[in-house]
This record gives structure tokens, C-alpha cells and sequence, in this order.
């Protein structure tokens, strides 16, 4: 397998399995997989845990299309990225950790971009549901309420 | 069973279910303007912690954008509120959207009316030249500098700036003295030459002194709007027998320094107030406005190296209505080009390279004219780099708003008056806390009356103790009393009496208990 593979190509492996094949450059993207890279310490095969398949595609196109458009125009990478970045909640969240996780910078800018430009002009109780989810925000208003209850002096 | 299920459903469809990790919402809040991160700072203890650690301030404030602060010259009873514009969005949203309303006692000194200049979101006010403020108006505390004066003798004039030091983290203040000297005097025609000579100290901000500098050689005349760069703050030098133009003060090294003027330049000098050094796109840069009909805008890409000086930009339409008889100050060249000029000190306009015009921006609530300064909000907090100074912590008292502006601004007026609320409600606890008014629990109140020996739980007498658990004077006066014998009397008295108030004490001393 890895003999019919060019030199310059590394194959990266979802969690589920599923395996790519990417040209070096767009690999060591991601700082994680450049270390590995350069300290030599992977085969042509580089499991990826806790990314899948379909997560993982994303970041390769992204990671493709920052290679190539290097020389490109900055406002036509700015548009890429403002469209790439437009997702689901869902999927935004697993990019995100994925980015992190893989140390994939340029990514993980956009995406936090786009997370900004999603809290601004919400109200506090909107992120909070975006956040931290309902029921924690519950409880935490109980608590505020409860604390401030017990404060009173009765009389 | 409704009542869960719809918060479920609300989780599903909006929520990101997972938390992020710490770092992450770092990142994402350092993205935030001032103005949603107020809301933020409500969101959750863990984010208003977020936004308080010093790893925050130094993310945000590499990150955050120049915004003008601004003093209006009418005079009401608001005339001492400073506006915070935020200049990234000005020209897009509604322009009341895009400030915030700084008030004195809350977000700065009530005396410090004057503004000196601002550096890393901390803001320089002076008053009367006698005293010096420094302080972070989004956070409301600020310092006093200790009085000083050289050498005990009367200055002709005196300004101040404030500057950071980057390489060892200390902000510190310069004071120059100027004094007018007598060069020289011709008996016959009466000709009277003066020269300004300038002396100079510096305040190093936590290290609780003066330090004198002696004699400069150069010295601040008038602030840019905006000339913080690479740790040194610049402007123009027009005296006369100078060749040197640009000058520096580094805080850093606490030297002054000449920096090259563009190649072609010469022929300008002469002209005071038509020039203006300032910093664009993080290069220090040159307006020109010198010629009546043109401006130029020059860019210096590689700090220090004249020949990386080039012309940016030259405006030749639309300025000849006021004509040279304005100045115009660059503040921001925006993403898509356009560019954001204080004009006069007194109006902001936007130009568009591309169609070669002018517009008028509007400012909300702000008719007169006014004097801007360039200002980035940051939550670089005095407690961190004032060591020997008195913090003095914003004001607690906050006006209740008679109508309420929509939006962003009434949540944050609103998350400030919380905050405010909650500061007194500590206060008022503490205070209890001194006074005494210890608080006993009802539960640890009523597990003491049946444990009573020598009396029946099943005596009415304990019931009746226990429906006068509810009164904390009650509880307290329980838990006071040392001995059984005491508290049964105690109890007894109160029944009789109808739980009088007045002076238990003496009530049981008449019943001959003693305790």
C-alpha cells in the first residue's frame, strides 16, 4: 500500500475508519500531524482519533483550499472561509474540536470568527442556551435567586 | 411532564451539547467588542472568571480594535459623560448601537476632566495640570498620581502622556515642564527671542515615585490622535533650528529617538498644523494636509527604515468645501478599504477611495462639537499593575433609567446596574456581619429545645418555643442564653407576657433566674 503511494502523500485515519489520502503539504497543516511528521515517529498512515470521516473531510478541504489560494486573492480566501464556516451547531462544535485538537490554526480562527460573529447582539439568555444548554442555566438562575433569598435578613 | 419537555426540545435544536473547552472560549471572546462582552461577563461564574484572568486581557487587547472616545463640548448636566464609538460597525448599524456611554464617578474620576491620551485601554485625565488620573473606564478604578513639580519652581506650562512599557510591563507617565527662557534681546529695536526649555520626569505606575529625567531635548507639544507604537510615543517636532521632525520617546529604554521622515518630504516643515503623524494598519503613518486641495497619507511598512516610507493614499476631491482650513486625522482604514477621518477634532467622515467622496457620520446624541482621542477598550485592570497606589474602585451608585434604550445597550445597562445591586447587597451583608446579627439556623434552633433537660418534649411550652423560632432575635437570644433552667424560664416569661418585647433581661431577673 504505502509503496504505491507517492513519496510526498500521507494517508490519515478517521476514527471510524475511513482513510484519505493527502498530499504532505495539506497535512502538516495541522501542527499535531507536522510534529509527527518531523519527528518521524508515523508511518505513511496517520490515525486520527476522535475526528470521523465526515469531519475530517471538512478540514482536508479547508486545508486544500488555503494551500492552493495562497498566492490567490486574500478577500477570495475570506469568502471561502465565511462559507465554509457556515454550519450547522453540530458540526461547528465537532470542527472546532477537531481544529484543536489537530492544531489546524487557520481553521480554528475562522471557526472561532464565526462563533463571535454568532454570540454578537444576542442576549445573555440566548447564549447561555447556545452555550451551556438549558437546563444549566436553570439552575443557575435558581441558585442566583436562592442566594440572594437566603442574603435577606427575615425580619 | 410538559414542563421538561420543552427545554429538551430547545436543547436539541440550539444547543451545542458538549462544553468547549476553556481555551476555545477564549479564543471566541477575545473576538467579542466591549459591548457583548459585558453580556458575557453574565453569562456563567466560569465566563466572568474567563474574562477576568489576565490571559483574557492580554488575548483581547492584541485583538481588539482602535475606537474613538469622545468628549462633547455642550454643557448640561451630562456634559461630563464620555462616549466609547465603535468604529468597526459605525458606518454599518444604527450609531446608537455603536456607543457606550462612559459616566464619571462610575467609569472614571468626576475631577478628571480633561483627556491627556490613552494607552492599552487605560485612560490618562488630568485636572488643572495639578493632578493626574489614570484610569480603565470599562472597569471603573483608577489611580491618583502623587502631586509633583521640578524643582519647586513655577512652570510655564506642563503636559503629560502616558505610555507602556513592553518589555518589562509597567505603564508609565512623562511630565513635561516647559519654560520660556530669554534668548536673547536687542536694546535698540526691543526685540524680545524666547526659547522653550524643557525638563522632564517620569512615574513609573506601581512604583510610587517621580524619577527625574533632567533636561530633554525634545518635547510634547500637542498629542496626536493617536501615535502609540513599538512602545514609544510619537510626534512631530516643529522647532525651529531642528533638523530632526519625527521624534520618540521610547518608555521602554526611556530615551528619546529621531525617526526618518519620508525621503521627499523637506518642503512641509513650515507648515504647523497641517501635518499629523499617526498609526494606520499597525505602521506609523503621515498626513499631509499642507497643499488646499490634496491629502496625502503616507505609510511607513518597516518601522525605522525611511526608504519603506510610501504614499498610501492621495485624496484630491471632495475636500474643497472646508478647504485648508481643517485637519484631518486618519483614525482607521477599514477592511474594505474605506477610510475613517476625524476631522477637526470635531466630526468623523468616511471616505471611499473607490467613488473618491466623502460622508458625514453621524454620532448619536451628540449635536455639539466635540474632541476625540483614539481608545482601545480592554480590561487591563490597575489592581494588576498598581502596586503603591490607592485603587480607588468605581462608584457604587447608579442612577435608575427612566426609559430604556433597545437592544445590546439596555442589557448591559442593565447587567451594570446588577452588578452594582450585588456589590451593595455584599456591602450590606458585611456590615450585618460586624454589627452581629450572627445568623442561627431555625433547625439548630428547634434540635436545642427538644434536647432541653428537665422539661418534656411533649410540654406545650415546647411548642410554643418552637413557633418563636421564626424571629432570628428569637434565635439568637436562644442561643445565648447558657443553662436549661434559663431558656425554660425564658420561654415561660415570654409566653406570659405575650412575648413582650421590651428588655428580656430584666423580665427574667424579676423571676429570680439568674444566668
Amino acid at each position: 500500500m504505502s509503496s504505491s503511494l507517492e513519496k510526498n502523500m500521507l494517508i490519515l485515519r478517521s476514527s471510524d475508519g475511513e482513510e484519505f489520502i493527502v498530499p504532505e503539504v495539506v497535512a502538516v497543516m495541522s501542527k499535531a500531524i507536522k510534529n509527527m511528521v518531523e519527528d518521524e515517529c508515523a508511518s505513511n498512515t496517520i490515525p486520527v482519533p476522535n475526528v470521523d470521516a465526515n469531519i475530517l473531510a471538512m478540514v482536508i478541504e479547508f486545508c486544500k483550499k488555503h494551500d492552493e489560494s495562497e498566492a490567490e486573492a486574500a478577500s477570495d480566501l475570506k469568502t471561502f472561509d465565511s462559507e465554509f464556516v457556515n454550519r450547522g451547531q453540530e458540526a461547528l462544535y465537532d470542527l472546532i474540536t477537531a481544529a484543536n485538537f489537530r492544531d489546524v490554526k487557520e481553521l480554528l480562527d475562522a471557526l472561532c470568527q464565526n462563533v463571535a460573529e454568532m454570540i454578537k447582539g444576542k442576549s445573555v439568555h440566548h447564549i447561555r442556551i447556545q452555550f451551556l444548554g438549558y437546563q444549566l442555566f436553570e439552575i443557575l438562575t435558581s441558585n442566583f435567586i436562592w442566594n440572594i433569598w437566603c442574603d435577606r435578613d427575615f425580619d | 411532564m410538559t414542563k421538561q419537555s420543552i427545554p429538551n426540545n430547545k436543547k436539541k435544536k440550539n444547543s451545542i451539547p458538549k462544553e468547549l473547552p476553556s481555551q476555545i472560549i477564549l479564543e471566541i471572546l477575545s473576538r467579542l467588542p466591549i459591548k457583548t462582552l459585558f453580556l458575557c461577563q453574565l453569562v456563567s461564574k466560569h465566563w466572568l472568571s474567563l474574562i477576568s484572568d489576565p490571559h483574557f486581557v492580554n488575548l483581547h487587547l492584541s485583538r481588539s480594535p482602535v475606537s474613538l472616545l469622545l468628549k462633547p463640548f455642550y454643557r448640561n448636566r451630562r456634559s461630563y459623560q464620555l462616549h466609547l464609538v465603535d468604529l468597526q460597525t459605525l458606518h454599518k448599524i444604527h450609531p446608537r448601537e455603536a456607543q457606550l456611554k462612559l459616566n464619571p464617578k462610575i467609569n472614571f474620576p468626576l475631577l478628571g476632566r480633561q483627556i491627556v491620551n490613552s494607552c492599552n485601554g487605560l485612560l490618562c485625565l488630568c485636572y488643572d495640570d495639578s493632578e493626574i488620573f489614570v484610569c480603565n473606564p470599562i472597569l471603573g478604578d483608577y489611580i491618583v498620581l502623587p502631586w509633583t513639580t521640578y524643582d519647586g519652581i513655577e512652570y510655564h506650562r506642563t503636559v503629560n502622556a502616558l505610555g507602556f512599557s513592553p518589555k518589562t510591563n509597567q505603564y508609565k507617565v512623562i511630565r513635561f515642564f516647559l519654560q520660556r527662557v530669554l534668548e536673547s534681546f536687542d536694546p535698540f529695536t526691543e526685540l524680545e527671542t524666547y526659547r522653550d526649555e524643557a525638563k522632564a520626569k517620569i512615574y513609573t505606575i506601581g512604583e510610587g515615585l517621580w524619577r527625574n529625567i533632567g533636561s530633554v531635548p525634545y518635547y510634547l507639544t500637542n498629542h496626536s490622535f493617536n501615535s502609540f507604537i513599538n512602545g514609544a510615543l510619537h510626534w512631530l517636532n516643529f522647532a525651529r533650528d531642528s533638523p530632526d521632525f519625527i521624534c520618540c520617546f521610547d518608555f521602554g529604554s526611556e530615551q528619546f529617538r529621531v525617526v526618518p521622515e519620508p525621503p521627499e518630504f523637506g518642503l512641509h516643515k513650515e507648515f504647523h498644523d497641517h501635518i499629523r503623524v499617526g498609526v494606520l494598519q499597525d505602521c506609523l503613518s503621515i498626513c499631509d494636509f499642507s497643499s488646499p486641495l490634496r491629502i496625502d497619507i503616507w505609510l511607513m511598512k518597516d518601522y525605522g527604515i525611511k526608504e519603506s516610507w510610501s504614499k498610501e493614499l492621495v485624496i484630491e476631491n471632495g475636500i474643497g468645501k472646508r478647504g485648508h482650513l481643517c485637519s484631518y486625522e486618519p483614525i482607521i482604514i477599514l477592511k474594505s478599504g474605506k477610510v475613517l477621518m476625524l476631522v477637526n477634532k470635531d466630526a468623523i467622515m468616511l471616505y471611499n477611495p473607490k467613488s473618491g467622496s466623502f460622508k458625514m457620520l453621524n454620532i448619536y446624541g451628540i449635536k455639539s462639537e466635540f474632541y476625540g482621542i483614539a481608545y482601545i477598550p480592554s480590561f487591563v485592570s490597575l489592581k494588576d499593575v498598581a502596586k503603591g497606589e490607592r485603587l480607588t474602585q468605581g462608584g457604587v451608585i447608579l442612577k435608575r433609567k427612566k426609559w430604556v434604550n433597545s437592544g445590546a445597550l439596555a442589557l448591559a445597562n442593565g447587567m451594570e446596574n446588577l452588578i452594582q445591586s450585588l456589590k451593595t447587597q455584599r456591602r450590606e451583608i458585611t456590615v450585618n456581619h460586624v454589627i452581629g446579627i450572627s445568623k442561627v439556623s431555625i433547625g439548630d434552633c428547634v434540635a436545642k429545645l427538644y434536647a432541653l433537660s428537665g422539661i418534656d418534649p411533649s410540654d406545650p411550652l415546647i411548642q410554643y418555643g418552637v413557633s418563636l423560632m421564626d424571629m432570628a432575635v428569637n434565635r439568637e437570644m436562644l442561643m445565648s442564653i447558657p443553662t436549661d433552667e434559663g431558656i425554660i424560664g425564658w420561654l415561660k416569661a415570654k409566653k406570659e407576657h405575650g412575648g413582650g418585647e421590651s428588655s428580656l433581661a430584666a423580665l427574667l431577673r424579676s423571676h429570680g433566674l439568674c444566668f
